[in-house]
């Protein structure tokens, strides 16, 4: 019997043969570490950037969107639990997709790149790999919706296909981590900050919990972070937390809170601060950092108007706003 | 003195008894005979694969991201 150590997330398992580690997919079989999920999306559609969420990626624009069973992370609050939390064996029903049938068919529909999302592409890594390699040969952008607990390594390397990530920050509190999502905090800020150094387009989302994270000096304390860390241009998206899983006991995020938060963002020196999931909000649209200039309307995942210049500056006063616009 | 015909009705009888016989004899025997529900052999325990098509796609509104 031969154990096998998986150094692909901070979990760092080490898995008996015939086991899964703790994302449920990745199993020793003979000795040798499998992903079970290669190639078996579990969930695929076609979505709007928009939906990532990715404000200053290509807007409007059509992403192939897969995800496969399985998470590294276990958050109660989980919106996705039905393919996160579940094993490749358990799901009802999965696609079987090759990586280079996962790119025709994007190219197929017109989507302007692939995005890995819905579980977390940490655990389906080496499909994602793959499939990212051969999309960026046939033009496609890739696009990572991911949690970002990852080890430094294997992160640098997914790095070099891929053109954009949103990452989810839980919260900017270690003891949140570990009690409702069974993870850390510092690999998660240390990946955040390889994707900047890695250059790819960065944009930072947190979800809100009545009770648990929306206290206003915490949310300051993420805001400043990112600020000094990643820098003011990073978009930071605030979202509204749904009762789900197993934290049905909390109540939805109040707009008051998500506007506060926003408020609290702007005021440490954010440039581009989202409320999601208020669709209609202010709040979702793009503001030209230094004139105020609305210059792009969004209404949900929808762009209802775009006035970036083709260079993407603000009409106005021509600064150029920070993003990867066409 | 000629051998009178059996008569119509009669015989028709005979074929009416004779059917409700083998209807009688089929309803109690189907109860007891034992029904192949899985024919194809036991059910594949793992999740079914489906080629991806377009038409294949799935519209998980429900799911984030």
């Amino acid at each position: 019997m031969t154990d096998v150590a998986c150094d692909l997330c901070p979990h760092r398992c080490v898995i008996p043969e015939g086991a899964a580690g703790d994302c449920r997919v990745r199993v020793n079989l003979g000795g040798r570490l499998r992903a079970t999920t290669y190639g078996r999306p579990s969930a695929v559609h076609i979505d709007p950037m928009e939906k990532k969420p990715l404000y200053h990626f290509l807007p409007a624009a059509s992403v192939f969107s897969i995800g496969t069973a399985g998470c590294n992370m276990h958050c109660r609050n989980c919106q996705n639990w039905q393919l996160s939390q579940r094993g490749a064996e358990e799901m009802e029903s999965v696609h079987r997709a090759m990586p280079d049938e996962v790119v025709a068919l994007a190219r197929r529909e017109g989507c302007a790149g692939i995005a890995y999302t819905y579980n977390d592409p940490v655990v389906y890594y080496e499909y994602v790999e793959d499939t990212a390699t051969l999309a960026r040969a046939a033009g496609l952008r890739n696009v990572l919706v991911t949690a970002a607990f990852i080890n430094r390594e294997p992160l640098r390397r997914l790095c070099r296909v891929t053109d954009a990530a949103t990452v989810d920050v839980k919260a900017f509190d270690d003891h949140f981590y570990q009690e409702v999502c069974s993870t850390r905090l510092k690999p998660v800020l240390e990946a955040l900050v390889t994707f900047r150094e890695e250059k790819v387009w960065l944009e930072v989302s947190n979800l809100l919990i009545p009770s648990l994270n929306d206290d206003l000096p915490q949310i300051r304390q993420l805001a400043r972070w990112v600020r000094d860390e990643l820098g003011a241009d990073t978009p930071f998206h605030f979202l509204g937390f749904r009762p789900m899983y197993r934290m049905r006991n909390l109540p939805p995020t109040s707009q008051d809170i998500l506007e506060r938060a926003r408020r609290e963002a702007l005021d440490v020196g954010l440039h581009h601060v989202y409320i999601g999931n208020l669709q209609g909000h202010e709040g979702e649209s793009t503001y030209c950092p230094r004139d105020g200039t609305r210059v792009v309307r969004r209404v949900g995942f929808r762009v209802v108007e775009n006035l970036l210049t083709p260079a993407g500056e603000c009409p106005a006063c021509r600064k150029p706003i920070a993003g990867v616009w066409q | 003195m000629t051998r009178p015909e059996l008569p119509v009705a009669s015989s028709g009888r005979r074929r009416v008894l004779l059917a409700a016989m083998v209807v009688g004899v089929a309803a109690v025997l189907l109860p007891v005979t034992p029904r192949v529900l899985e024919a194809d052999g036991p059910r594949d325990r793992g999740p079914r694969e489906r080629p991806l098509t377009a038409h294949g796609l799935r519209a998980p509104h429900e799911l984030a991201g």
